[in-house]
């Protein structure tokens, strides 16, 4: 078994590296979202009709949006519903915002007038806590391989 | 240590199929991992006079992309090379060989052999799918681990429900045909036919098409892997490939 033992944690030790590299070169790929166009929130009586976008990105990322209209864009953590960005366009405007972890957000236009937008993901980071797990993952595979192959030798 | 340890760990020492095993591991969790990593949208409408917008449920993104890496294409593709691999390994080399002739004269009986080397292959397969996926899915999504249940929970158990049954079929066809052919390359060769011909010649209705197409779908509403389609490829047919490959260990001579 302890060849096994071994190779199933050496794998996994690999997969730990290989994770790593490929949140490297991921880091500076540029993602595109849209141009998307964003209506404005519609109440009629006590009807409420929201038209939304949701995105999806697999690492905290720094995004540049580029907007045309009148509006207030609104991105919410599609979890929480926190708050993450809020922006009132007139006009046109480019601006960024850094979405703080991965996963979905809902973006909506909260003001009366309609918006057209396009969003570029321009930088990708691992969050605090996928690094740590990566890398609290990667240690105890690497002392758990390093106990077995110790054992080995005696 | 017992008898059937001993026969036990044999079989999860030998070096070839602990390579295969490695090389499995780390290219389809490679392959999971990559495929998660993009940017991508939904355009959505709600409307009504109490609308739900977040929560767990709205989080369609990220349980899309768990979900997707079940049903790459990649990973069955993979998957089926190495598990017939491991299958020639376990049921035939041995026998092109000639360590097969020392082993099947041990106090053991063929059926104790055939059981232990048939939970090796087994173990080898699902850890090599299960094992990546679990790792990528934990350590990827970890700012939102404690929403995972929840956003993988509409798909999450039908989807391992027919991931097993796939691999049971594979892991029967690759089996009966190591065993049923007189050499390890044409067992490879055979079984590749045999589980690839379905998907080339585009027959939805035959694993592994049958469950991919499967996998892509659950989660869906009216979905159930329970119905006679599935449990008979799923569970049947493998329990008659592999009663076959019984009577095959018990009755062929060892060569």
């Amino acid at each position: 078994m302890r060849r096994f033992v071994t190779v199933m944690l050496l794998g996994l030790l690999i997969l730990t590296i290989g994770s790593l590299w490929i949140y490297s070169t991921y880091e500076t790929k540029v993602g595109s979202v849209g141009p998307v166009f964003l209506q404005p929130i519609g109440k009629q009586g006590n009807v409420t009709d929201i038209a939304m976008v949701t995105f999806y990105t697999p690492t905290s990322s720094l995004v540049e949006a580029s907007c045309n209209g009148n509006g207030v864009v609104e991105v919410h953590d599609a979890i929480t519903g926190k708050l993450v960005n809020r922006e009132s366009i007139y006009g046109h405007l480019t601006y960024q915002f850094v979405l703080p972890r991965e996963g979905d957000y809902l973006v909506m236009n909260n003001g009366t007038g309609k918006l057209t937008c396009a969003f570029r993901f321009v930088r990708n980071y691992p969050t605090k806590d996928v690094q740590d797990a990566i890398y609290g993952l990667g240690t105890v595979f690497s002392l758990l391989l390093a106990v077995v192959v110790w054992r080995w030798r005696k | 240590m017992g008898r059937l340890e001993t026969l036990v760990s044999w079989e999860f020492n030998d070096i070839i199929k602990n390579i295969l095993f490695l090389s499995g591991l780390v290219l389809l969790g490679m392959s999971m991992k990559r495929a998660i990593m993009y940017v991508g949208y939904v355009s959505g409408f709600a409307s009504g006079a109490e609308i739900r917008l977040f929560g767990p449920s709205s989080a369609s993104g990220t349980s899309g992309s768990i979900h997707g890496m079940l049903y790459l294409s990649d990973v069955w593709t993979l998957m089926g090379f190495l598990v017939l691999l491991l299958g020639a390994l376990a049921f035939r080399y041995d026998r092109d060989s000639g360590v097969a002739r020392s082993i099947y004269s041990l106090p053991y009986s063929n059926t104790e052999i055939f059981g232990v080397k048939l939970l090796s292959i087994l173990v080898y397969s699902f850890l090599m799918v299960l094992l990546p996926f679990a790792y990528v899915t934990i350590t990827s999504y970890a700012s939102i681990a404690g929403y995972i249940p929840a956003i993988t929970s509409n798909f999450l158990r039908d989807a391992l429900i027919l991931v097993a049954f796939l691999v049971l079929y594979l892991v029967a066809v690759a089996t009966v045909v190591s065993l049923a052919s007189p050499n390890a390359f044409l067992a490879f060769m055979v079984g590749f036919t045999v589980i690839y011909a379905p998907k080339i010649l585009g027959l939805g209705s035959i694993p592994p098409a049958l469950f991919t197409y499967a996998l892509n779908r659950c989660g869906s509403t009216d979905f159930t892997p329970f119905t006679v389609q599935y449990l008979g490829w799923g569970i049947v047919v493998p329990l008659l490939l592999l009663g076959v490959s019984l009577f095959l260990v018990e009755r062929r001579d060892v060569v």
